[in-house]
């Protein structure tokens, strides 16, 4: 059976229409037809939604093996046809078997996969690894630091001047940073090319502009406009305003092409010097703007060059540098080519949230894209988006890869959804009425292209959920304190009005998106004000816990000994047991206190430590507070291996890392793309009134078709400058408020379908008495022209309602929480059964127990190769004296004994001299008296004694390096004795002859009782564990030192 | 003679079995005594290695029997006990240099198909680092006998292989390789093993017993069967029942297929399916509260296959009172002598201000270069004042500080700026070490052992190392790259914990199945963990891997799905907690081996593993319900304490303090708080004001100060500028203050035409920075004077009109009028929230400026069209008002109304904001305190 083809898909689907179902339908669909799930690439944004898409996934499946009934529904959505109850549960134990193959996964994951595939090829360091956002942070601050402390002042001078635009900045650093921000992405994706758009127009002499500036000033005329306006115009030449030369008087008209003014006509012999004038200025203008951009690109240069050093030398890189290099047109042929290395096939290309998707991540995946669109029946390719909801702009994402996708796929079907299963018909029909209306309007003005672009995306919109309850209204807050409109009065309204809500209807779940992230921090603290308890998307910062901010500041004073501040915070803490603290302090006590907490942290570490220094607190915390500073403590135990000799880093991760509070609350605040694939059911919007198209960009660039690489960019020019530009510049800056307006209109979109059943739109009223010219162009102004166009705008002031205002009476709860009544929790000890002594016992390492063994000298620790030769030479030493049982037994053969030490010496060792050290030894006094079995036999003090045991003479047994493990205190301990003579008398042991070899030189008597001394516990432990042993008494037991160099033998005991 | 088998069962712990058996072979050569001499051990890990010898020990311990142990050994290092060496080998630092020059002289053409994009030629560490790469694809290929060009031939059977030429490159590489060590005289481990092989040089004459072997690579298996052949007797401890017999091999390894098919009962009780690392950790901890009230802390071992999560779970086991202890412990790289040496050597290279700070903070350098006195206050001061960069070429150190610096640059010094071999930078670190450590001798049971000995000791390994790398390898290394490869082999090596008999161990995967202890709780049992799998690789892709028969995915598969078994069946009780997400946050499936069931229960099982995670059961967590009193914040505020000194005189500055919060004016001026920091990279808005104020308070007291030339006033001001740039901020500035001192210059140049205008007008500058003089003027509040302290940035004088004006210079990035910065709202609700500009009426009424006395903001913001003049448009009656205000706060002070702080908005966060709790959700509130008790 030819397994059944899959079409190309494009879906084109709308906010709440169940892009994920689609997508699993496809999926399962491919897997039960082909039982190879692992041929399927899957993607999407966010880790969280690939592990939902996978779970979902499995559990579809399950389900339907499970059960007839799940099995009939899924079949109805199936694609691909419907399947047995035999084939479900074989395609069920496919996706198992194939658990470590399967690619669901995020772009970002797939090209990691990649790039560590084919790094050699990548120019990637070997062992590079992905960077922390907080990390790459710090990166580039440190590389901008270096660029203030190491670039030619002059150089910096002059670039801080073009950048900053005229004005005079305090702060350097600050300007650096934004325009890295701004562009230091566009820089990496350009060549020099793109930021030379542009040539200077022909230059106007000196002399022409003097005789130009003469004859204008000189030129009689008695009309007195006429005489202002010239001498504003040469007043603004002259001082080099070119934005007012260009919008104003005379040079206005004139540069337009106009012949009169205020209703006067030019005459000829000021239009031509003015036209001189125009053409200086125009010079001026351009070259500036040349300049400008020019320096940017020089001071990005200078940036990149300290940042990629700094990235090599950690090895650390960002997901978009991964994308970079892949999408890099060297690369973008090889992956897709080489099964081998990536060891499987993808024969099925599955892409979530495709408008998020920018144009390098299009780049590539496209070949695999390309690859699975080839009409071959075993390939196939979907792709499911919104492009109304391409809100990640700023992140690289450009909408129009939709069309871009159509246009370079073949065999495309394209589809639409657009049944909501989320919203309420209300919120349904407000978004309906609300994006119909406004292609409609007349009064768009700037935002009319943007407006009619994004149109063409939006199809009316239906629900599934007709029975929800629902409520939309759009209104005026009050004016403020000063009788001004103000942001802030909005919010406070908001505030209020969320606070009533959440008290008619407590189980709700409240969305409040804002714009500016700033913003957010301002809402809570109004909703807290109230008494609401408002969370922060993705958790607030651990700062919102008092006691994290008593820990930071013991960390900070630690950090900072004169920082009173945080002295007196911890003082009057809890904490203050930590400071060992009395009354009378010295001075130099908080430098000798801050220096032993850094130590405890630098050596304990970060987890354990601020466990320890926690202690104190946790009495003092109420359950809230006692959770977050568990996560505090979650946090350093995490820094550990990041951490260096200062606390300021770990103290910006906790001041800038988002935690949630295990106990999230019902309403939670966050900027419009945070709430990207949430839903609640009432949702807030109270911040609608800033600007579109926004705060203009400090540059524009410019792309090769609308998704294609950067072929242009330019430093932004005021509007009214704008005009005098090559049309391509001028076009660059059309498109860049195109897009803008676009994107803001996704934004507007995405916020209004987060709501299911209750949607509240909150607006600043017009300022009383003032003379408006129309509505205004913000995401108000928008909703206005939608819903109902008024322009003057009162305090509290309702322009919208629809549905039943008190629609929470009959909601039900959409999602439930988990435990109903909040509780306390806390930890309490854990007790296990006492263990016993021997349980507990364990190996314990051989201390060294040379030199009394209590304390170690570190000049000994950091003994010099001079001493590691020693030893080195001591093994070699040792190796030998171990085949030597006897002497008289032994064939000391020197080639075969140099040859065997040889794997040992190492070149640096002379193994002919250490031999004839050794056979030296043999044949000395000293070494005869342990090594010659004769000699040892006669030895008399020690073998009579050996005699007066036994009653025959004991048998002789030589045991070389000989190992023991006996029992100790606490646990058992164990060693190894270079020789061990053992008098025997049949299997007994009635006498143990301990002989230890040390190869240090001895240069006289006094060196050598040093030395016995040194080594006398050592022999003195051997003693006793061959006395445990063999159960002898001390009298048995004889330990005898061997000096090879010196050739003495010592008795020890 | 073959190899023998014996199967240990799995009904107890593997290594009791093993005791048994191996007890039984004891020669009975001494009495009371158990020698097991003639044995040699191989176990597959140092852990069960201590734990045998510990178990054998024990046993004999309780059979009052004395203990000969075997030579235990690991399987990595059996082979080198199988033939006699005859050459040193090469280390791993010298393989990795050799790999790394190797390929770094390969002309770049022949290397391009391997390395397309090479580093610079004098980027040692780059190479190195591919070196290593090769290196270990190299070792792990020879260890099982093949070499590169073996590989390619085999590869090129395989689809879609197109790589020839890039194994053709390794091969010639691998012989170039192996030529140099040939040269220097060493030998490749890997290589000699093989060559051993060859000559049939493996043997043994002791008795050789394998236990829990059960993947042996290829070359290890050839060799066994080698000294076997030769009549050496083996035998293989197999942790398993006789009836699975057929799953294991003649080496005694496991058959992949029979393991990866089979099936693995479960006890669905105790598998946890959980969300991320912190509910693993809290289920690691409910498990051991359901253990604690039957087993002692020995009897009970957590797996962690993911070492990711052992902070996790310490921390929670902490919390529960339960000491956790991971043996293998914290790499050395993060001991305080590797930091200490690698701050030295930073600051040494880098001569940045930043080292110089980071190094002061050094808890082992502060003591050794005696830093207690000037102390790190007296550095961030310094800082703060001259904000350098950059502290190597700096001559003019403040008197406090100089003498610590002349110790510090004795030390520094040590380290050269030039190039070295290793050798040298061995001698040349460890002199700096001893430099900072020398004078100490550290106690054995002491903390300081781990912290301190240990870790130098393993420092000294490595040097040691170093040294001993022969002469054509010794290279070139900076300082940097000296002290970067030191860390990168002081990362690999660890300093294990100490051993606490009242913890409970923590133990990697591979060493679970050979612990004996009767309980085990495995955490992380999710794919990619247990099993680990590589599907793509840079060199060995599965596929390739599985046709070389080297460790492929369906090997671990089969290892784990075994070690599961083991780790099941050798136990009383095994816990396995299965997560959603790993310690990095990404998702992760249940393991395949929790899916090894027939098929019909396979929906079952899916529906559990892939369904929502479940809250931890933790019986250790005491649980009610929140009270009234749970919601209150119980970290207080401190209240003020009574003022000790008199209050006599007050400023518009800490009247303005007062006027945004009373308890930060406490904090300022009664308790005497002052912050510090060391952040700045740049002048901060407060030093680049001053630099304002006093150029312009020189020109102000210039001879050009009426001037209205506009030029002579800006060069004036130019000239002052430079002057205290240079005076304050060294020769040499920090570039970025000299970038700021340009655009303070254009303002200046900007504010010279103002001026000469304004001088134009007729106005006459009188006074600059005029302070009280003598005596303070007062203000009567409630009969009782207090003393006016304040300074006027600038008095001009009108001689026509006989006006005064009262200037106060604004160099803030933006300026408002001077009534938006004096009160917010309006009308009715007009707050005063500064008092500034009125306050200086008193003092010129002090200085008896006779007249009509205006009030203004000179101006000079970052937009150069604002700069400029602004007085103020009050009248009387607002300034009547403003001067109520002072007395008010005055009345306020002297009665220490202090409290509660006023909540500041989010962004409005000051230094004392952590103390008012400003950020924090639920803060304290003072206690409710019923009127009748008052
Ligand atoms: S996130 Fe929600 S709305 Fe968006 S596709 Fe998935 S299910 Fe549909």
């Amino acid at each position: 059976m030819a397994p059944p083809k899959f079409p190309n898909q494009l879906i084109k689907a709308s906010a709440g229409s169940g892009k994920t179902f689609q997508l699993t339908n496809r999926y399962l669909g491919i897997a039960s037809a082909t039982l190879h799930p692992e041929d399927i690439l899957a993607t999407t944004f966010t880790r969280k939604a690939a592990g939902e898409i996978l779970d979902r996934i499995m559990l579809r499946l399950a389900e339907a093996a499970a059960e007839p009934k799940c099995l009939a529904e899924l079949n109805q959505f199936l694609e691909g046809g419907k399947i047995s109850p035999a084939r479900c549960l074989e395609t069920l134990r496919s996706l198992p078997d194939n658990l470590h193959r399967l690619q669901v996964k995020t772009l970002d994951s797939h090209f990691i996969r990649l790039a560590q595939t084919f790094s050699f090829e990548l120019g990637l360091p070997p062992d590079w690894t992905i960077i922390e956002d907080l990390d790459d942070q710090q990166l580039r601050s440190q590389a901008i630091e270096s660029i203030l402390a190491e670039e030619e002042a002059a150089t910096l001078i002059s670039l801080v001047h073009l950048l900053s635009k005229g004005a005079t900045d305090r702060s350097v650093s600050r300007l650096i940073q934004a325009a890295v921000d701004d562009l230091y992405n566009v820089l990496l994706q350009t060549d020099e090319l793109a930021w030379q758009i542009m040539e200077r127009p022909a230059a106007v002499s000196d002399g022409e502009v003097e005789s130009a500036l003469q004859s204008i000033e000189s030129f009689p005329t008695d009309k007195k406009s006429m005489k202002s306006a010239i001498v504003g115009d040469c007043e603004r030449f002259v001082g080099g305003q070119w934005a007012a030369f260009f919008a104003k008087g005379i040079s206005a008209k004139v540069a337009a092409g106009e012949t009169k003014y205020s209703r006067m006509e030019i005459p000829d012999e000021l239009v031509t010097p003015y036209q001189t004038l125009i053409k200086a200025a125009r010079h001026a203008v351009i070259g500036t703007l040349i300049y400008q951009t020019e320096a940017a690109r020089d001071l990005l240069m200078r940036f990149d060059r300290h940042y990629q050093r700094l990235k090599r030398q950690g090895r650390g890189y960002r997901f978009d540098d991964v994308t970079r290099v892949l999408a890099a047109p060297r690369f973008v042929n090889v992956p897709s080519d080489n099964l081998f290395r990536l060891d499987g096939r993808i024969d099925h290309l599955l892409l979530d949230e495709f408008q998020d998707t920018s144009p390098q991540q299009w780049e590539a995946i496209r070949p695999i894209a390309e690859r699975v669109t080839d009409g071959s029946p075993h390939h196939s390719f979907f792709c499911v988006g919104d492009m109304k909801q391409a809100i990640y702009a700023w992140r690289g994402g450009v909408a129009e890869i939709f069309g871009e996708v159509k246009n370079s796929l073949q065999n495309l079907t394209e589809r639409g959804l657009a049944k909501s299963f989320r919203s309420s018909p209300v919120v349904i029909e407000t978004v309906n009425q609300v994006f119909e209306e406004l292609p409609r309007r007349e009064d768009l003005d700037t935002l009319h292209e943007g407006v009619q672009h994004w149109s063409e995306f939006f199809q009316r919109h239906e629900t599934a959920r007709t029975d929800k309850p629902g409520y939309a209204c759009l209104e005026t807050a009050p004016l403020d304190r000063e009788g001004e409109p103000s942001a802030t009065a909005v919010l406070e309204h908001t505030a209020r009005k969320i606070q009533a809500l959440h008290q008619a209807a407590p189980h709700l779940t409240i969305g409040v998106l804002v714009r500016r992230n700033q913003t957010v921090a301002e809402m809570i603290y109004h909703l807290r004000s109230l008494g609401v308890p408002a969370s922060e998307e993705g958790g607030n910062p651990l700062t919102d816990s008092a006691a994290v901010q008593v820990m930071l500041s013991l960390l900070t004073w630690l950090d900072h000994p004169g920082d009173l501040v945080s002295l007196f915070h911890v003082r009057n803490s809890p904490l203050a047991l930590l400071l060992e603290d009395s009354a009378q302090q010295p001075d130099w006590w908080r430098e000798k206190m801050t220096n032993t907490l850094r130590r405890e942290l630098l050596s304990e570490g970060y987890g354990p430590t601020i466990h320890r220094w926690a202690g104190p607190l946790f009495a003092s915390c109420n359950p809230r507070e006692r959770r977050r500073l568990e996560q505090f403590e979650r946090l350093a135990y995490g820094y550990q291996n990041r951490a260096g000799l200062r606390t300021r880093p770990f103290i910006q991760l906790v001041e800038t890392q988002r935690v949630a509070d295990a106990a999230t609350s019902k309403v939670r605040v966050m900027n419009v793309h945070q709430s990207k694939g949430l839903e609640f059911d009432a949702v807030f919007l109270p911040e609608l009134d800033g600007r579109i198209p926004g705060q203009p960009p400090s540059f524009v660039i410019e792309r090769e078709g609308a998704t294609g690489p950067i072929t242009g960019v330019c430093h932004y020019a005021s509007q009214d400058i704008q005009s005098l530009l090559p049309d391509r510049v001028q076009t660059m800056f059309n498109e860049t408020r195109r897009q803008d307006v676009v994107e803001q209109l996704c934004v507007l979109y995405v916020a209004l379908t987060r709501a299911v059943s209750g949607l509240y739109m909150i607006i600043q009223p017009r300022k009383p008495e003032t003379k408006s010219s129309g509505i205004a162009k913000s995401f108000a102004g928008l909703l206005l022209r939608g819903l109902n166009p008024t322009i003057n705008l009162t305090e509290r002031q309702t322009l919208f309602t629809a549905g039943d205002a008190k629609w929470y009476e009959t909601a039900e709860v959409e999602h439930p929480t988990e435990s109903a009544t909040p509780t306390a929790k806390i930890r309490q000890p854990i007790h296990f059964q006492a263990s016993d002594a021997e349980e507990a016992a364990e190996m314990i390492a051989p201390s060294s127990l040379e030199g009394g063994g209590a304390r170690l000298k570190v000049t000994s620790l950091l003994a010099t190769s001079q001493e590691s030769y020693g030893l080195a030479k001591g093994q070699i030493v040792h190796g030998w004296f171990e085949r030597v049982v006897w002497l008289e037994e032994a064939t000391l053969d020197e080639a075969a004994w140099l040859a065997k030490a040889k794997a040992t010496a190492g070149p640096t060792i002379n193994l002919k001299s250490a031999f004839e050290t050794f056979t030296t030894l043999l044949e000395s006094h000293a070494g005869k008296l342990v090594f010659s079995r004769p000699e040892y036999e006669q030895s008399p003090a020690w073998f009579a004694h050996g005699k007066t045991i036994g009653q025959a003479a004991p048998q002789i047994q030589v045991r070389p390096e000989m190992a023991y493990t006996v029992h100790v205190d606490g646990g058992y301990s164990g060693g190894t004795v270079d020789r061990l003579v053992l008098l025997m008398n049949g299997a007994k042991v009635i006498a143990a002859d301990i002989i230890d070899f040390k190869t240090d030189s001895i240069p006289g008597p006094k060196q050598l009782k040093e030395k016995v001394e040194y080594y006398r516990p050592q022999l003195e432990a051997y003693r006793a564990a061959m006395m445990q042993m063999f159960r002898l008494p001390a009298t048995h037991v004889r330990a005898r030192l061997l000096f090879t160099a010196s050739r003495e033998l010592v008795d020890v005991g | 003679m073959g190899i023998a088998s014996e199967f240990l069962s799995w009904d107890r712990p593997a290594l009791a079995a093993a005791t048994e058996w191996l007890l039984k072979q004891a020669a009975g050569t001494v009495d009371g005594v158990v020698d097991l001499s003639h044995l040699i051990v191989v176990l597959p890990s140092a852990y069960a290695q201590r734990r045998l010898l510990r178990r054998l020990a024990e046993a004999c311990h309780a059979a009052e029997q004395g203990l000969i142990p075997p030579l235990i050994q690991t399987v990595g290092a059996l082979p080198e006990q199988l033939y006699e060496t005859k050459l040193p080998f090469a280390s791993n630092l010298v393989q990795q240099l050799a790999w790394g020059q190797t390929l770094r002289e390969c002309p770049a053409d022949e290397l391009r198909p391997l390395i397309p994009l090479p580093p610079e030629a004098t980027d040692i560490a780059a190479w190195r680092d591919y070196g290593d790469t090769i290196r270990r694809v190299y070792r792990e290929l020879a260890s099982n006998g093949y070499t590169f060009e073996a590989v390619a031939q085999i590869a090129d059977q395989l689809e879609g292989f197109a790589e020839h030429e890039r194994w053709d490159v390794l091969a010639s590489l691998q012989q170039r390789y192996l030529a140099r060590l040939d040269a220097l005289e060493l030998w490749d481990k890997q290589t000699a093993r093989i060559v051993a092989l060859e000559h049939d040089e493996c043997r043994c004459d002791k008795r050789l017993v394998l236990i829990g072997a059960v993947d042996l690579n290829l070359t290890m298996r050839r060799m066994l069967d080698q000294v076997a052949a030769a009549g050496g007797d083996i035998t293989a401890l197999i942790v398993a029942p006789p009836e699975l017999a057929d799953r294991f091999d003649g080496h005694g390894c496991l058959i992949p297929e029979r393991w990866t098919s089979a099936q693995i009962e479960h006890d669905w009780e105790r598998i946890h399916l959980v969300d991320g690392p912190a509910e693993q950790a809290e289920q690691v901890a409910g498990c051991l509260a359901e253990l604690a009230a039957g087993q002692t802390v020995k009897q009970v071992v957590i797996g962690m296959p993911d070492e990711g999560l052992i902070g996790e779970v310490t921390r929670v086991m902490a919390r529960h009172e339960v000491i956790a202890r991971f043996g293998p412990g914290r790499p050395a790289a993060k001991s305080r002598p590797f930091q200490a040496l690698e701050i030295v050597v930073q600051l040494a290279t880098s001569g940045r201000y930043g080292s110089l700070a980071e190094l002061w903070r050094h808890p082992d350098l502060f003591d050794a270069l005696k830093l207690k006195e000037p102390g790190v206050d007296s550095l961030d001061a310094f800082f703060n004042k001259m904000l350098p960069a950059r502290v190597d070429n700096l001559k003019d150190w403040p008197e406090e500080l100089a003498p610590a610096i002349e110790r510090l640059r004795t030390l520094t010094k040590l380290c050269p700026d030039k190039p070295a071999t290793l050798a040298a930078w061995a001698e040349t670190l460890r002199t700096i070490l001893l430099a900072i450590y020398g004078e100490l001798s550290i106690e054995v049971e002491s903390p300081d052992h781990r912290h301190l000995a240990r870790p130098l000791q393993a420092i000294n390994k490595s040097f040691g190392e170093w040294t001993d790398v022969p002469e054509p390898l010794q290279g070139s290394f900076t300082a940097t790259e000296a002290v970067d490869l030191l860390k990168r082999q002081m990362g690999r090596e660890l300093i294990s914990a100490d051993v606490d008999p009242a913890a409970v161990e923590m133990v990697g995967w591979l060493d679970l199945p050979l612990d004996d202890a009767p309980c085990a709780i495995v955490t992380s049992v999710n794919e990619g963990v247990l099993p680990s799998s590589t599907n793509s690789d840079l060199f060995l892709p599965n596929v390739l891997r599985e046709r070389l028969g080297i460790d492929d995915n369906r090997s671990r598969l089969a290892r784990d799905a075994y070690q599961m078994q083991v780790v099941r069946h050798t136990r009383e009780i095994v816990h396995w907690i299965v997560p959603k997400r790993n310690a990095q946050g990404d998702p992760v499936s249940p393991s395949r081996l929790l899916m090894a069931c027939p098929n019909e229960e396979l929906p079952a099982r899916v529906l559990k593993l892939f369904g929502p995670a479940a809250e931890p059961s933790n019986r250790a967590i005491e649980k009610r319900e929140l009270t009234e009193a749970d919601h209150h914040q119980r970290i207080a505020i401190p209240e003020p304490k009574p003022r000790t000194k008199p209050f006599t005189r007050i400023s518009p500055t800490a009247i303005k303090l007062y006027l945004t919060c009373p308890y930060r004016f406490y904090l300022r001026y009664v308790a005497g708080l002052r912050e510090m920091e060391d952040g700045s990279s740049e002048l901060h808005g407060g030093a680049f004001g001053n630099l304002a104020h006093d150029v312009l308070c020189a020109f102000g007291e210039s001879d050009l100060k009426d001037s209205t030339n506009v030029e002579a006033i800006a060069g004036l001001l130019t000239a002052e500028l430079e002057k205290r740039l240079k005076r304050d901020y060294g020769p040499t500035p920090l570039p970025a203050v000299l970038v700021q001192g340009e655009q303070l210059r254009m303002r200046l140049a900007k504010f010279a035409e103002v001026q000469a205008a304004r001088a134009a007008e007729g106005w006459r500058i009188m006074h600059c920075e005029l302070g009280v003089g003598e005596e303070y003027p007062t203000l009567e509040v409630d009969g009782e004077p207090i003393e006016l302290d304040g300074r006027i940035d600038r008095v001009d004088y009108h001689p026509q009109s006989g006006q005064w004006v009262m200037w106060d210079y604004k160099t803030g990035d933006s300026v408002g009028r001077p009534e938006a910065d004096h009160h917010a709202g309006r009308g009715e609700d007009r707050r005063w929230t500064s008092v500034q500009l009125p306050f200086y009426r008193h003092l010129s009424a002090h200085h008896g400026f006779r007249g009509d006395v205006e009030l203004g903001y000179i101006t000079l913001p970052k937009d150069l069209a604002e700069v400029g003049f602004r007085t103020a448009g009050w009248g009387e009656s607002d300034l009547d008002e403003a001067d109520e205000v002072i007395r008010r706060v005055v009345q306020l002070i002297r009665a220490e109304e202090f409290f509660p702080p006023v909540a500041l908005k989010p962004n409005q966060a000051d230094g004392y904001s952590r103390i008012c709790q400003d950020t924090v959700l639920g803060k304290w509130t003072a206690p409710f305190i019923p009127e009748e008790i008052l």
